[in-house]
Formats: structure tokens, C-alpha cells, sequence
């Protein structure tokens, strides 16, 4: 188990919970979801992220939407449902709570 | 210069360099691969080949119109290793724990591999038994019964084709990761350098024909091996189960082969040459066969084989010589004819009834016995052949008596052994009055062996005289396709069963 490794399941681990703020704010095809995480300096394999969309859309908490694009092939544009909704809420609660609990720890 | 590939990707053309379409094929078949547990694996791929478009177009411009291989491995670094797509796997553990579970082997067509559909080469996959014994049984099957074919194109639509890299390792049961798909991608490779290499030399066409020929010698090499069982089926029989099958009747009994033989050979020295050529020519075919078909279906060649075809050619060609010095012994002794006549018996009248003897007159519990318990057209008894049917042939006479003369003839080594085994033909016959009462059997002994001894009866017919038999006039009787009304059939033959033919 190298350094990597952890920060890079750390980072898998949080990824779900991204994806729906970001979706919670406006519906998005997965190379704007990737180019807002770029953005935000989350570093993550661009491989990592199909996978998940379509699990979560399974899931019921995506929906999507294919749209026609004036430069390339037509995009798949995901937003969040309802129960994506109630669910993305569970997560913010608990992300506060860890929040809370790991700087209470680190800086103890 | 490069060569360049056209391709699609979600419905968008693209022209890319052979090398990088490799890259991005292998790319995109291990991501398959991995992604294959993956609930809505064909969605998650679709997503990325999108993505993949879109990379693709921000880096091509009017003036770089080729997609070439440092483009792909910057898409490919951007998107991942393949093992990054996984997104429960937690590293190395994971790998080794799903490399131990029972590999789940799966029946698939062999497309590389295939001659006609790939059936055989998939089941050959499956079940680890070489693909050429898997052929030649089903066309055994195919042979034999004509059911291999139906179960052939029955299994052709049902078992899907090993299309992708993962269906091949998963038809030899192999462990589906990422090292054996690096071997099965290299595998395709190599076959593929191969075709091209094959249609380059314009050799194309050539293989196919190699392919049919290859079927082609497979059922020859079949019917080889079924022939060389057949002969030795055969040459068991003959020599050591020696069954009673030959419809002649040796003591109430059938007639085996070896039986018919002793009535064949003067000496048994003779006998024993047929017999050793007859092992040895057996012993070569049944060998020759096999040889010939397994060199065919395996394509084995060996110089042991060589040799081997070489020894049983000369055991060949000896039992050839063996039995042809049999042969030739049964021709000489039967080089010369010889025949003898007797008178026996001047009816007057104009009327001769000929009737059929029968052979035991006596009564049991008041029924007269009709059948002579004889099945066969030859019989022994009593250290006699027996044999049916009887000759009879009419001519004018030249007095006004019936004149019937016996007629009997053989053939020989030499004339007087002609002779003496024409004297040796006994027939029973009685006259009483105007009838004939005649045997449809005559015999010899079976120390005179076949020689082809028949027996005749001459009979001159008084002018307006008339021959009966069995109640039927059959002398004169007017052939009625002649033109001369008067012109009579002038021969008669008795057979076993007492049915009486003429010409």
C-alpha cells in the first residue's frame, strides 16, 4: 500500500458525493462534470467516473437526457432525481460530520 | 508514409493510423473486459467511446486530420489504466483473490481456428482434447449416421462465436485478467500478421483451398481407419471365430469358411499357403490403412512411419504371392475337362413323364415326408457333396424308342482324374414304365473336392414323341418368338426347389 493508493481511494470515496453537488446544481454531460472537478484540483482518473455515473443512474438517483451538440457527437446530459436528492442530503450530513470529526482529531 | 484505418466511433468518422487503431482496439477490448461485472457495461463503454470523441476532436485540426498513436496513449493516459475503471477494487489483493476463483468455462465457436463453422475447434477449446480428433469424430458421426451433420448445424446456431479477447479466454478457461489478455491480444497479433502476411504472397485463396483439402484428407484419413477395422473385424472372424455362415449344409450343419476351403484344395500344404497369405495380406491392409489414415488426419510425419509403410508393403506383396500360389494350385487342378456317358434306360411310346423323386418315401404316423430337410445348395453327408439341380437336353431320335443317356462331367489335373471324378457323379433315377422318377441332387464324394461336376441327362425323342414334367409338356414347346413355328426349346434345367426352366 503505497501513498497513492490511499490518497487515490480517499479521493474514490468522495467522488460520488461531487458528482451529485454538481448535478444537484445543474445538469451536466460527464466532460463538464470532469472539466468542474478539474477545476475544483479533485484529481481523479477520468475512468473512474463512468462507471459511477451509470451505477448511480441505476441506482435511480441520475436521470439523463441526450442532447444534439453543434461540435461532435450528440452528449448525454445527466441530472439528479429526487431520490438523488434525499440521498445527496444524507451524504452532506455525514461529510459535515466526518469534516468534523477528522479536523477535530487532526488538530487535537 | 503511414497506412491509415478508417473508422467510427458513436456514429463520428475518423481516419487513424494502423498503429494507433491497434492501441486504442486493444484499449477499448480490455476495458470490456474489465468492465464485463459492471452492471450496464455497454452503457459505461458507450459513455467513454463519447468521451473519447470529444478528446479526439479537440486535438484534430484541419492540418492534422490522422489520429495517430501519441494522440491515443494522451487519451488513454488521460482516462485511465484499465484496472482504474474498477471502481470497488482496492489494489493488488482484490486481483489475486478473483485469479482463484473456479474459472467458469464457456462453450464458444473457435473463429481462428474454425474450418467450416468453428464448432469442433470451440468444443476442441472446451473440452482440451486436440481439434483433429474432435473432427474426425464428428465426422465419424457424420458418416456413420448422418447425425453429425444435423447436430453440426444445430450447435453452429446455438454456440455463440468467441468474438472478443475475454469469449477466447473464457472458451479455453482461462482466467480472464489483464497478463492473459495481453497473450490472447498478442495471439491475435501474430495471427493477423500471419493473414496479412498470406494475403500480401496472394496466398489467400490458396489457404482456403488448403483448408477444404485438409477436410477432404480428414475423411479420406476416416474412411481409412473404418476400412482397416472392417478388414480386421473381418480377418478375426475368419480365422478364430470361423462362424458357420456359408449357406451350404455340412452335416446339418452351416458351412464355415474354412469348411467351404477343404472342399477346394487338393493337399492341405496348399490350403495352409492360402491361409498364411490370406493372414498376411489382412495384417498389411488392416496396418496400411491405419497408417495412411492417421498420417492424414494428424499430417504426423515421421521416418519410423516410413519404414513401417515399408515392412507391412513387403508382407503385402508376400501374401499376394501365397494366395496366388493357392489359386494357382485350385486352376491346375481344374485345367482339364473329362466327360463320360452311359445309356440308361429305352422307354417305347410316345410319352415320357418325368417326375420329381421324392427323397424319403417313408411314413411317420401316417404323413409321408415331403421335405428333405435340406435348406442349402450344397450339402455334405455321409463323406458326400451334395448338390442341386439337373440338366436336360432333348434331340431328335432315330428310331421310335425314347433313348436317355446320363452325361456327367468334371474337370481335373489331369484327364484321367477328370474322368474318374466324372464316374465318381452319382444321380438316383427309376423308370417304371413311361415315367421317370428322377433326384433334383447329384453327389460325389468329398475326397474329389469341386471340380465342377454336373450332371446331364440326353434324352432323343421319337418323331411326335412329347416329354412331360410334373404334368407340364416341356418337349416339344415352341419358342414363341421365333419365325419357324416348328423350332422347340431343346434344354431344360431341374432346380433345387424342383422348378423346372427351359431354353
Amino acid at each position: 500500500m503505497n501513498v497513492e493508493n490511499t490518497q487515490s481511494q480517499m479521493r474514490k470515496g468522495i467522488l460520488e458525493y461531487c458528482i451529485l453537488s454538481i448535478l444537484d446544481k445543474k445538469e451536466a454531460y460527464p466532460s463538464e462534470i470532469l472539466e468542474r472537478l478539474d477545476l475544483a484540483q479533485l484529481k481523479v482518473v477520468e475512468g473512474t467516473i463512468y462507471p459511477l455515473l451509470t451505477r448511480l443512474k441505476n441506482m435511480k438517483l441520475l436521470d439523463y437526457r441526450w442532447a444534439e451538440s453543434t461540435s461532435g457527437p450528440p452528449r448525454k446530459y445527466y441530472t439528479i432525481t429526487e431520490d438523488g436528492k434525499a440521498f445527496l442530503s444524507e451524504l452532506e450530513r455525514t461529510w459535515t460530520e466526518l469534516q468534523l470529526a477528522v479536523s477535530h482529531i487532526t488538530t487535537l | 508514409m503511414n497506412k491509415t484505418v478508417s473508422i467510427h466511433l458513436q456514429g463520428i468518422p475518423f481516419i487513424f493510423e494502423e498503429q494507433a487503431f491497434d492501441r486504442l482496439n486493444s484499449y477499448l477490448q480490455q476495458l470490456k473486459l474489465v468492465l464485463q461485472k459492471e452492471e450496464g457495461s455497454d452503457e459505461i463503454l458507450q459513455d467513454i467511446e463519447l468521451r473519447m470523441v470529444e478528446l479526439l476532436q479537440q486535438q484534430l485540426t484541419p492540418f492534422k486530420q490522422v489520429v495517430e498513436l501519441s494522440m491515443i496513449e494522451q487519451i488513454i493516459g488521460k482516462l485511465g489504466k484499465p484496472e482504474d475503471f474498477t471502481d470497488e477494487s482496492t489494489g493488488t489483493n482484490e486481483t489475486s483473490a478473483v485469479t482463484d476463483e473456479p474459472i467458469e468455462k464457456r462453450l464458444f465457436r473457435d473463429g481462428d481456428r474454425a474450418m467450416i463453422g468453428g464448432v469442433c475447434a470451440g468444443v476442441a477449446a472446451y473440452s482440451n482434447i486436440d481439434v483433429v480428433i474432435i473432427r474426425a469424430i464428428y465426422i465419424f458421426t457424420f458418416l456413420t449416421f448422418g447425425i453429425g451433420f444435423l447436430l453440426y448445424i444445430v450447435l453452429w446456431a446455438i454456440i455463440p462465436m468467441a468474438k472478443t479477447s475475454s469469449d477466447k479466454l473464457r472458451m479455453k478457461g482461462q482466467h480472464v485478467n489483464i497478463e492473459n489478455m495481453k497473450s490472447e491480444l498478442g495471439d491475435a497479433a501474430n495471427r493477423i500478421k500471419k493473414g496479412a502476411k498470406e494475403l500480401k504472397s496472394n496466398s489467400g485463396i490458396q489457404s482456403s483451398i488448403s483448408g477444404i483439402l485438409r477436410i477432404i484428407s480428414v475423411i479420406i484419413g476416416i474412411w481409412a481407419l473404418l476400412f482397416g477395422t472392417g478388414i480386421f473385424v473381418f480377418a478375426i472372424v475368419f480365422f478364430f471365430v470361423n462362424p458357420d455362415i456359408i449357406p451350404a449344409q455340412l452335416n446339418g450343419r452351416f458351412m464355415s469358411f474354412q469348411d467351404f476351403g477343404g472342399l477346394l484344395f487338393e493337399s492341405t500344404s496348399h490350403e495352409s499357403y492360402f491361409y498364411l497369405g490370406i493372414a498376411l495380406i489382412s495384417i498389411a491392409v488392416v496396418a496400411q490403412s491405419y497408417l495412411f489414415g492417421i498420417r492424414l488426419i494428424t499430417q504426423y510425419k515421421a521416418t519410423y512411419l516410413k519404414v513401417l509403410i515399408a515392412i507391412f508393403g513387403v508382407t503385402l506383396v508376400v501374401g499376394v504371392i501365397l494366395v496366388s500360389l493357392g489359386g494357382v494350385q485350385i486352376g491346375r487342378s481344374m485345367a482339364i475337362y473329362g466327360e463320360v456317358e452311359k445309356e440308361i434306360a429305352t422307354i417305347p411310346g410316345l410319352e415320357l413323364n418325368i417326375e420329381k423323386k421324392s427323397i424319403e418315401s417313408q411314413l411317420i404316423d401316417g404323413f409321408k415326408i415331403k421335405s428333405n430337410g435340406d435348406e442349402g445348395v450344397i450339402t455334405i453327408k455321409n463323406g458326400r457333396v451334395y448338390l442341386q439341380g439337373i440338366e436336360l437336353v432333348y434331340s431328335q431320335s432315330s428310331d421310335s424308342l425314347f433313348h436317355i443317356k446320363q452325361i456327367n462331367d468334371s474337370q481335373g489335373r489331369t484327364h484321367e482324374s477328370a474322368l474318374k471324378k466324372a464316374r465318381n457323379i452319382r444321380c438316383a433315377y427309376e423308370f417304371q414304365d413311361n415315367r421317370m422318377l428322377l433326384e433334383t441332387m447329384y453327389s460325389f464324394p468329398t475326397s474329389d473336392k469341386f471340380r465342377d461336376q454336373n450332371v446331364k441327362f440326353m434324352i432323343a425323342v421319337p418323331s411326335g414323341g412329347k416329354i412331360f414334367y410334373e404334368k407340364l409338356q416341356v418337349y416339344p414347346s415352341f419358342i414363341e418368338e421365333s419365325d419357324s413355328t416348328t423350332e422347340t426349346y431343346q434344354h431344360g434345367y431341374i432346380s433345387n426347389d424342383g422348378e423346372y426352366s427351359k431354353w
